[in-house]
């Protein structure tokens, strides 16, 4: 995606001392697979209670992120340290209590993300499912995701971020989010520690034991839920497997399972979810990934939806955007919303008349 | 069920002209500059883009439009919010007034053009691209920030019409009707009402660029399709599922996900090949007054996150001649990237009409090599249309013209 002009810039920070390990420079393989952190194991046990500071100092953050102003490296740095805490006592299936509101793909438009919060209520107050892709694309991945992070270590237990595809290293260095960090910090560190704890969000949630929430859809290698809570998670989006599966396939009209043309990548049919739904008894897979113009759509005789949260989809597409309700009765209602209008903001790409040729 | 949260748009002051003035970083730490030169051209761009939402400097005129009794909205020299000049020349079309009373020589000559804002044979849409009230000036139009997402500018000059659509993508029905039709997965992001479209009545030409016609030349059968193309992790991928993996179908309807389309445009009328007749780049680079301008993507896909498959198509028209370039654009991830450029040139008093059409390819790793390695962010260049454009090798190239009678 091109570069919007109106973006306000940040100017590059002047004095800051840079760390050793952070002037990183970009040789591929380093910053690829520059994930030295060693993968830890998820901990069991209830969440320990946040001390009143940090919530106060949380509370602090959330206010100022929500005027989508970033937070400093330092900020961030604690923030990602207290985040990893609370996201290793989460599973790989994330068990989620009705009622909650299960949202798709925000991709970092940060003042579409307030609607959301305005059209299905503010959080605490209402549950929230995001199912990934908070960054890339958007011009405010790091306000986005700063802000859904804070809340999640607030309301640990209110609101359940899960990982896209899009929150992985590589993706990121193509589609935006590495190149915002630069933009508004002037170095990568801010990238590198929101991508290392990228590796600790849950992969897929249980709503009830009877929706299945997760991003992509389904793994040929995945025959049942239990199958999930066996991977390793804690780790770069790999490139295959149950886990790349679970984050990056759609379903298809086709039966059965599919290869895609590009070479990688499956595709799922309408028997392949009635059989999931089946044998693990449950009543919908709800995924995201896919762009829908009316913001959610039912695949597989309403056996799969497709949920889309980003309006107006990198500001011109024009698509709208949807959220599902899913009450105690487990009855569901989908809320659709147009964009979020401000002043100054790019709404659809800009271009200055140009003499081409 | 749904709940529309009707929006309706309005900032008139996120389109004043303001002068930008930025703060440049002083003592930059070592190691930081190409960061900050990015800053730098960030901000170029986005005053280049502050001073583009005015009229065209080089377009002077600063008498009102004969026929209207507006009085002056502005001051000399501020831009108009959109909306509130769009409505008021809905009401009163106004066909070229422009007198000028600085006298430079082009625009003596686009007194004599009979330029129309809208075409003359502009539908009932509204007319997006209006005159200014104060000068007359045609205004680019300006994005809308309102839902249905909608713009459908015109101009014409003598009897050259020129008319380009924007809409949002297509619907889930539009999409499922067109799957059927075009036999092949649409693109992810599909502008599929999306045209550019000019007409020329007396000489019975009609020449668009329009979505749907140019993935119907997408390759869908699979004898048809001459390259297989994988993206990079492919082989890794099929590696990994050898044993595990045996009910996994082949690809059923293999088709080519790249959407390499040869599209040169839709027209009415038969082009005459020609090695002789070129585009006359010194017309094209002279700077003359941008009389309209638009710029679209027909549709793009990224393939999977791993890369980007696009057609774009721009117009700009001057008074005596107008350009068109749609540029198919892929990017695939470490494995290769391709152009495919079609030029529409259009002398207007001359009734001449230029296509040519140029294909450039090139291997991922050939061009990776070409970034310079002192620059921060390599990806950054292969992001970078125009500067790939420079370094692809051209593989095909034609010209045909018609001379319209």
């Amino acid at each position: 995606m091109e570069l919007d002009p109106d973006v306000p810039m940040e100017d590059a920070i002047e004095d800051q001392s840079l760390e050793e390990d952070e002037q990183q420079h970009l040789s591929d393989d380093q910053v690829f697979y520059n994930n030295q952190q060693q993968p830890s194991i998820p901990k069991q046990g209830p969440l320990p209670d946040l001390s009143s500071s940090n919530i106060n100092q949380l509370d602090e953050w959330i206010e100022h992120l929500g005027k989508c102003q970033p937070l400093s490296e330092d900020n961030v740095r604690n923030l990602c340290k207290m985040a990893i805490d609370v996201l290793t006592f989460e599973e790989n299936v994330q068990p989620v209590n009705v009622p909650v509101t299960i949202c798709g793909d925000v991709h970092g438009q940060f003042h579409d993300l307030m609607e959301l919060f305005k059209i299905g209520g503010p959080c605490p107050d209402t549950n929230y499912l995001f199912m990934g892709d908070y960054v890339d694309r958007g011009y405010y991945s790091v306000e986005t995701v700063s802000y859904l992070v804070c809340m999640k270590v607030r309301y640990p237990n209110r609101i359940t971020i899960l990982r896209g595809n899009h929150e992985s290293r590589q993706i990121t260095q193509v589609y935006g989010f590495y190149d915002e960090c630069l933009r508004k910090y002037g170095s990568a560190t801010v990238w590198k520690l929101f991508t290392d704890l990228f590796d600790y969000f849950p992969i897929t949630a249980l709503v009830d034991n009877k929706i299945f929430c997760l991003h992509g859809g389904l793994s040929p290698m995945i025959e049942t839920i239990d199958q999930v809570r066996e991977l390793d998670r804690i780790q770069e989006v790999p490139h295959e497997g149950p886990m790349c599966d679970l984050l990056w396939s759609d379903p298809d009209d086709r039966g059965g399972w599919g290869i895609s043309p590009r070479g990688a990548g499956f595709t799922f049919g309408q028997d392949i979810s009635e059989q999931f739904n089946h044998t693990n008894g449950l009543s919908l897979i709800a995924r995201a990934h896919q762009l829908v113009m009316e913001g959610y759509s039912w695949s597989h005789q309403e056996s799969v939806v497709t949920i889309f949260s980003a309006p107006n989809y990198c500001y011109r597409c024009g698509n709208q955007a949807a959220i599902m309700e899913v009450d105690e009765q487990h009855n569901r209602q989908f809320l659709q919303y147009d964009p979020s209008v401000r002043p100054g903001e790019p709404t659809v790409t800009r271009k200055t008349p140009d003499y081409f040729l | 069920m749904s709940n529309n949260t009707n929006k309706t748009n309005q900032n008139p002051q996120a389109h004043g002209i303001e002068d930008p003035v930025f703060a440049v970083p002083t003592k930059l730490p070592p190691n930081q500059g190409i960061h900050t030169i990015q800053v730098n051209a960030a901000r170029e761009m986005f005053a280049t883009t502050v001073r583009a939402r005015g009229p065209p400097p080089t377009l002077i005129s600063t008498t009102r439009p004969i026929d209207s009794k507006e009085p002056p909205v502005n001051n000399l020299g501020t831009f108009l919010p959109p909306n509130a000049s769009r409505v008021s020349s809905k009401a009163t079309p106004v066909s070229k007034p422009v007198h000028n009373q600085h006298q430079h020589n082009h625009e003596r000559e686009i007194e004599n053009l009979n330029i129309q804002v809208p075409a003359k044979n502009h539908n009932d849409s509204k007319c997006t691209n209006p005159q200014c009230n104060h000068c007359g000036t045609v205004i680019i139009p300006s994005p809308v920030a309102s839902f249905p997402l909608e713009e459908t500018p015109s101009i014409s000059i003598g009897d050259w019409e020129i008319y380009t659509t924007k809409k949002p993508i297509l619907n889930s029905d539009e999409i499922d009707y067109y799957t059927d039709i075009l036999n092949l997965p649409l693109p992810e992001m599909i502008f599929g009402h999306n045209k550019v479209e000019i007409v020329n009545r007396s000489k019975n030409f009609k020449f668009n660029f329009n979505t749907i016609d140019s993935l119907k030349l997408v390759e869908n059968q699979k004898d048809e399709i001459k390259e297989v193309l994988k993206v990079a992790h492919s082989e890794k991928w099929f590696e990994s599922r050898l044993d595990k993996t045996e009910d996994v179908k082949e690809v059923l309807k293999p088709y080519d996900w790249t959407y390499a389309t040869n599209y040169k445009g839709s027209t009415n009328l038969e082009f005459q090949p020609s090695e002789e007749i070129q585009i006359p780049l010194n017309k094209l680079k002279q700077p003359d007054p941008i009389l309209f301008f638009d710029d679209m993507v027909l549709f793009e896909d990224e393939l999977a996150d791993n890369g980007i498959s696009l057609l774009n198509v721009k117009i700009r028209v001057m008074p005596e001649r107008l350009l068109i370039l749609s540029r198919f654009f892929l990017r695939v991830d470490n494995v290769i990237f391709k152009i495919k450029d079609t030029r529409v040139f259009v002398e207007f008093k001359e009734n001449l009409v230029i296509r040519s059409y140029k294909e450039q390819e090139a291997k991922y790793s050939d061009i990776l090599v070409k970034v310079n390695p002192m620059s921060g962010d390599p990806r950054a260049c292969l992001r970078d249309q125009n500067w790939i454009a420079t370094k692809l090798p051209i593989i095909k190239e034609e010209n045909e013209f018609i001379r319209l009678e």
